[in-house]
C-alpha cells in the first residue's frame, strides 16, 4: 500500500455523538439475595466493559434508575459519559413501582435531549433496558406503558424488557414488544452484553441498524 | 481518471481534486464503500460536484449514490451547455427547477430499472448507467412512497460554481463549503441536516424529498470549495461546523498546490484512510477539494 500521505494534517475529533442508555433496576424485596448480588456483579462488569472500549467510553450515556421501597424510584446514576461511570450498588426492599419508574425514566430522558440540543451534541436513538423479577404493582403503571410505547413508535426510544425470576409476560409486553427472559440469574453474561451491544450502536452512523443478536444461553424471547 | 476513489483535474480555471476511502465499519461487513462522487467541467468557467452517500441499512445504498452524483452532474451539466447562465438575479430560483428535475430523473429511473430487472438487484450487479437527458425526458412512474427507491436510500450535496458565484443544494447530511483560502473565517457553508437522532437523515429517494431539498447561495469572491461526506466531516471540520478546520485544511490546500494532481490525489486518499482518521469513525470518508487556478498560497 502506498503509505503517501499529506503531511501535518490535524484531525480535530468531532464525534461527539452520544448514546443515551437508560437502566431501570428492579430493587424489590423479591431480589433480594443471590439476584441482587449478581445484579450488582453484573453492573460492575458493565462499567469496566464500556470503559475498556475507546469509543464506547467515550460516546455512552448512562442513567440508573433503582425502584424498590415504598412505591420508591431513585436516580442511582445520573447521567454520566461511561468513562466516568461508577457502577452503583443496588440494594432490595419493598414493592416493583415500575410504572413511576419508566415515567421517570422518560422524563429525564427528554430534559436530556434538551441539553444535547443546546450543546450541539447529536445522539443516537436511545435505549431503555428494564430489569424485574416481578410485575408492575403502583398505580397507574399502565399508563406509563402507554407513554413508553409511544416512545418506541416514534422512533424516540429503543425499549427492552428483561424478565427473570417470577415476572409475568403480559404487563411487560405494554411496555415494549421486545421483552426477553434471562436464564436463571445470569446477570454477568447479561451485562456484558448489553455493553457489546451497546458499545456497537454507539458507533452506528445514520440509515445504519443496529443488529442486536441475543445470547440464546442468556436470553430466551418467553412465549 | 482511473480508479473510481480518486479523481484529479487540471482544467479551465479550475483545479480539482477528489477521493474516498471505505470505512472500516464496511470492510468488516465485505461492503464496498457507499460514497460516491461525480466531477464536471463541462464549460469554460463551470464546475459542478455532486457528493453521495449511500445509506446502510438500504440494501443498494451504495448503487443509488452512485445513479444521484452521476445523474445528477449529467444532467446539470447538459443545462450549463445549453443555456450558459450568466447575471443571474436570483441563482436558487433558476437552478432550483433544474435540480429538481435532475433529481426526479434519476429517481424514475432507478425505480423503472429496478422493476424492469428480472432478477435481483444486489451491489455487485451493474450499476444502473444514467444518462444524459433534458428534463422533459423525466417521466416518474407514480407519485407515491415507493418501496423500491427505499432500497436506494442516499443523501447527496451538490455544487455550481461559476465565475459569478454559485449554489449548494442539498438534502439530508453532509456539507459543502465555500471560503476563501486566505482567510477561512469568511465561508459560507451548507449543514448537515439530521433528524431528531444522528442515525436518522434525509435522502432523496423518500417521497417527500422535495420539502428537504435546500439551497445556498454564494458570491465570486470564493476562491475554494470543499465538500465532505458526513464521515469525513467528523475530523475536518471547526467546532459548533463554524466552517473548516483551519488545522485540517491549510496543510492539505498547500500539499495539493504544490504537488502533481496524481500525487495529491493518492496522498488524500491516504490521509483519508489513514490509522488516525479511522480511530475516529468507521464510516466511509470522501472529499472534494476544489479551487481556482488564480489561488497561490
Amino acid at each position: 500500500m502506498n503509505e503517501l500521505t499529506i503531511p501535518d494534517v490535524q484531525l480535530i475529533d468531532n464525534s461527539s455523538q452520544r448514546l443515551p442508555l437508560i437502566l431501570v433496576l428492579d430493587g424489590s424485596g423479591s431480589m433480594s439475595g443471590s439476584p441482587i448480588a449478581e445484579l450488582n456483579r453484573g453492573l460492575k462488569l458493565l462499567e469496566e466493559e464500556l470503559k475498556a472500549d475507546p469509543v464506547a467510553r467515550l460516546r455512552v450515556q448512562l442513567l440508573v434508575l433503582r425502584l424498590g421501597g415504598h412505591d420508591n424510584v431513585e436516580v442511582v446514576a445520573d447521567w454520566t459519559d461511561a468513562m466516568n461511570f461508577t457502577a452503583p450498588t443496588i440494594e432490595a426492599n419493598g414493592n416493583t413501582p415500575l410504572g413511576k419508574a419508566v415515567r421517570l425514566a422518560l422524563s429525564k430522558l427528554e430534559d436530556q435531549k434538551q441539553n444535547y440540543k443546546v450543546a450541539g451534541i447529536p445522539y443516537n436513538r436511545p435505549w431503555l433496558y428494564m430489569i424485574t423479577d416481578g410485575e408492575p404493582n403502583d398505580t397507574a403503571w399502565e399508563e406509563a406503558a402507554k407513554e413508553c410505547r409511544a416512545a418506541i413508535d416514534s422512533k424516540k426510544l429503543a425499549a427492552f424488557a428483561i424478565m427473570t425470576g417470577g415476572a409475568r409476560l403480559e404487563p411487560l409486553r405494554q411496555f415494549t414488544d421486545t421483552v426477553l427472559k434471562l436464564e436463571g440469574i445470569k446477570f454477568r453474561e447479561l451485562f456484558v452484553w448489553l455493553s457489546r451491544s451497546a458499545s456497537v450502536a454507539s458507533k452506528t452512523r445514520q440509515g445504519e441498524s443496529v443488529q442486536v443478536t441475543v445470547p440464546q444461553n442468556v436470553l430466551t424471547i418467553p412465549t | 481518471m482511473h480508479d473510481e476513489s480518486v479523481y484529479h483535474a487540471a482544467v479551465s480555471q479550475w483545479r480539482v481534486i477528489a477521493a474516498s476511502a471505505v470505512g472500516t465499519g464496511h470492510i468488516s461487513n465485505s461492503q464496498p464503500c457507499q460514497d460516491a462522487f461525480s466531477i464536471s467541467i463541462p464549460v469554460e468557467g463551470w464546475l459542478l460536484a455532486v457528493l453521495a452517500d449511500g445509506a446502510g441499512s438500504a440494501v443498494c445504498g451504495g448503487i443509488g449514490a452512485k445513479a444521484i452524483a452521476e445523474g445528477a452532474t449529467a444532467h446539470i451539466a447538459n443545462v450549463i451547455r445549453q443555456q450558459n447562465p450568466k447575471g443571474l438575479d436570483n441563482p436558487i430560483s433558476f437552478w432550483r427547477p433544474h435540480v429538481e428535475a435532475a433529481i426526479e430523473f434519476v429517481r424514475s429511473t432507478l425505480e423503472r430499472a429496478y422493476l424492469e430487472q428480472t432478477t435481483s438487484l444486489t451491489e455487485t450487479e451493474t450499476p444502473i448507467e444514467i444518462e444524459d437527458r433534458s428534463a422533459d425526458d423525466a417521466r416518474p412512474l407514480h407519485s407515491e412512497p415507493s418501496e423500491v427507491l427505499k432500497k436506494f436510500h442516499a443523501t447527496v450535496v451538490g455544487a455550481i460554481i461559476s465565475e459569478e458565484g454559485g449554489v449548494f443544494f442539498h438534502i439530508g447530511d453532509g456539507t459543502a463549503v465555500a471560503t476563501c483560502a486566505h482567510d477561512l473565517s469568511e465561508y459560507i457553508i451548507t449543514e448537515p441536516r439530521n433528524g431528531e437522532t444522528a442515525d436518522q437523515t434525509y435522502f432523496f429517494t423518500e417521497s417527500d424529498w422535495r420539502d428537504n431539498l435546500r439551497f445556498v447561495d454564494f458570491g465570486p469572491e470564493h476562491d475554494l470549495f470543499v465538500l465532505l461526506s458526513d464521515g469525513a466531516m467528523t475530523f475536518a471540520m471547526a467546532p459548533h461546523l463554524e466552517g473548516l478546520s483551519p488545522s485540517f485544511i491549510r496543510p492539505i490546500t498547500k500539499y495539493l498546490l504544490s504537488e502533481t494532481n496524481l500525487t495529491g490525489a493518492i496522498a488524500l486518499q491516504n490521509t483519508l484512510d489513514s490509522q488516525a482518521t479511522r480511530e475516529i469513525t468507521t464510516d466511509d470518508k470522501t472529499m472534494i477539494w476544489a479551487c481556482r487556478r488564480t489561488l497561490d498560497l
